[in-house]
């Protein structure tokens, strides 16, 4: 197989198990996978989708298009200097 | 007073920011395409779920797939830092492809993408894989079911590095004794 077969086992036998790095890295995933979606039905309206999950749509919408994480880190100080 | 400006000095922003982002929408889209997007065909599938339950009962959601007229290509994102394909992706993408076969009907490329992203700064990389036959994947979900049911003993990984990120490892040396990388 491609990965650890003890690892398949020891998962079915004692339930899944994520460390907190791996989950992060899962929830990485899941919102790069929600701004992959998005760009393809930005391009290509009319493709087959399941579309997606409304909450990870709703941040996305404001995340999706910066070009670069200075442009959060800006936006983030405003905010605190609204407050 | 005060409050007047920053409730202009709010709108101001809110409206660059809208502008912003409506533009950097398409100069977004532009620099992450990727090479063989351009020739991969119409996009007609984008994550999107499918189930067949024959020659094995199987769900898998595919993250985009292109028709370029003769068959589908199927493309997988994976967000790492490194810039390698593992045996996983191969065989993540081949069970998609022999989901996408036999619920559509379709004929799918042996050939898939993976696109690897960048967690930081998101560039992206697209990476050719072969894919697996239709018999590999189901002499695979045969050993896999073999496994569970421990009629066969588990193999430890090929490269032991991979312990050290694995959350079974208490578990793997109580119950495997030996060969667990700590």
């Amino acid at each position: 197989m491609g990965y650890c077969e003890r690892k398949v086992l020891l998962q079915h036998l004692h339930g899944p198990k994520v460390a907190a790095s791996r989950a992060a890295a899962q929830q990485r995933g899941i919102i790069a996978h929600q701004r992959f979606l998005m760009e393809s039905l930005r391009r290509t309206p009319q493709a087959d989708s399941d579309g997606d999950c409304g909450i990870a749509r709703l941040r996305l919408t404001f995340v999706a298009s910066r070009p670069q994480p200075l442009f959060e880190r800006l936006l983030r100080y405003i905010v605190r200097w609204r407050r | 007073m005060r409050r007047n400006i920053l409730q202009r000095l709010a709108a101001a922003i809110r409206s660059l920011l809208r502008r912003i982002s409506n533009r950097s929408g398409s100069w977004h889209d532009a620099w992450q395409s990727l090479p063989f997007e351009r020739c991969a065909g119409e996009l007609v599938f984008a994550e999107k779920t499918f189930s067949i339950t024959r020659p094995i009962h199987l769900v898998a959601r595919v993250d985009r797939a292109y028709d370029d007229g003769a068959a589908l290509t199927l493309v997988e994102l994976k967000t790492r830092h490194r810039k390698q394909l593992f045996a996983s992706d191969i065989i993540e993408l081949s069970a998609q492809r022999l989901v996408v076969h036999h619920a559509t009907g379709r004929r799918v490329h042996d050939l898939g993408y993976v696109v690897l992203s960048q967690p930081h700064s998101r560039r992206r990389n697209g990476h050719k894989a072969a894919l697996l036959t239709e018999l590999d994947m189901i002499e695979l979900a045969i050993r896999r079911q073999l496994l569970l049911n421990q009629a066969l003993a588990p193999a430890p990984p090929n490269s032991f590095a991979i312990c050290r990120q694995c959350e079974y490892r208490e578990e793997c040396r109580s119950t495997f004794g030996t060969r667990s990388v700590t």
